[in-house]
């Protein structure tokens, strides 16, 4: 081998291994963007119909429908035989935000429930951030910063059923446009 | 003055399956074999090769009945990787 011959060898594997892996990495933050876009919608027009508070437990549905429609809709679509670093560092930014959303809502939800939206769009918009880092693509990152920041701004201003569309609106910015982004550029 | 290329690494499927292996965390395998497109057989052989310097660790598992051999790079494999291109770049200068 030459070291041209040598040179192609490393890129073409290193270029196809990456290509495999990028193909479908949008449609995990395209299925959840619009699971929480659902569920923030139902849970608006249930809220503004029906004035009644308890719909904002259907807030704790998010994980449990998500994790087996996630299951169900990506098996398929996961690279068989290797694992990336890339990829196992963004499931497990994911994995941690579950669980601190949860396990905050459910904190909160005793001392200082109207906290509880902006707490959790904070760190919607910092797991939407760190991926974005990880990938290094801006657009990720700067829908991160916006969702964190904007609003939780956002959810402290508006205090009517409304702030509930801020989370509609989070899941647009920060998961849907940006999968839908990755997965058109890696085509 | 040209480096001294690894010999170990200056073969196209040696090559190719460590260049996979220092982009992955780890890969079994068929997801080698489908991606150098070479024969079991060779394959094989050449993992072995790769298993006894030290420069991959090879582990064998079952997922359900099937047999399932994980190869990944160890931090040896990783360093001749590097000084391998590092040789490669004073060729190409």
């Amino acid at each position: 081998m030459t070291p041209e011959q040598s040179l192609k060898v490393i890129s073409d594997a290193i270029a196809k291994s990456r290509k495999d892996f990028e193909r479908n990495a949008g449609t995990p933050m395209i299925l959840w963007g619009v699971i929480v876009l659902i569920f923030s919608i139902v849970i608006w027009l249930l809220l503004r119909t029906t004035d009644n508070l308890m719909w904002n437990f259907l807030w704790f549905g998010i994980p449990v429908a998500g994790w087996p429609l996630s299951h169900l809709f990506l098996k398929n679509k996961e690279i068989r035989g290797a694992r990336n670093f890339v990829n196992d560092t963004i499931g497990q930014i994911w994995i941690g935000y579950g669980i601190f959303a949860v396990a905050t809502a459910v904190a909160l939800s005793f001392v200082a429930a109207e906290h509880i939206g902006a707490i959790t769009i904070v760190l919607l918009g910092y797991g939407a951030a760190m991926t974005g880092m990880v990938l290094k693509n801006r657009f990720i990152t700067i829908g991160g910063f916006i969702t964190g920041i904007g609003g939780a701004v956002a959810l402290c201003v508006f205090r009517t059923y409304d702030a509930t569309l801020v989370f509609s609106v989070a899941s647009v910015v920060s998961l849907i446009l940006p999968g839908i982004m990755m997965n058109r550029n890696n085509r | 003055m040209f480096k001294k290329l690894d010999p170990l690494l200056h073969s196209e499927l040696r090559l190719a399956v460590m260049s996979l292996l220092v982009e992955l965390e780890e890969a079994d395998f068929v997801y080698l074999r489908e991606n150098t497109q070479a024969t079991a057989g060779n394959l094989s052989v050449q993992l072995d090769k790769l298993s006894v310097a030290g420069y991959i660790s090879v582990e064998k598992t079952f997922e359900g009945k099937k047999p399932r051999t994980i190869c990944r790079i160890t931090p040896v494999g990783l360093r001749a990787f590097e000084s391998y291109v590092d040789a490669l770049k004073s060729y190409l200068k």
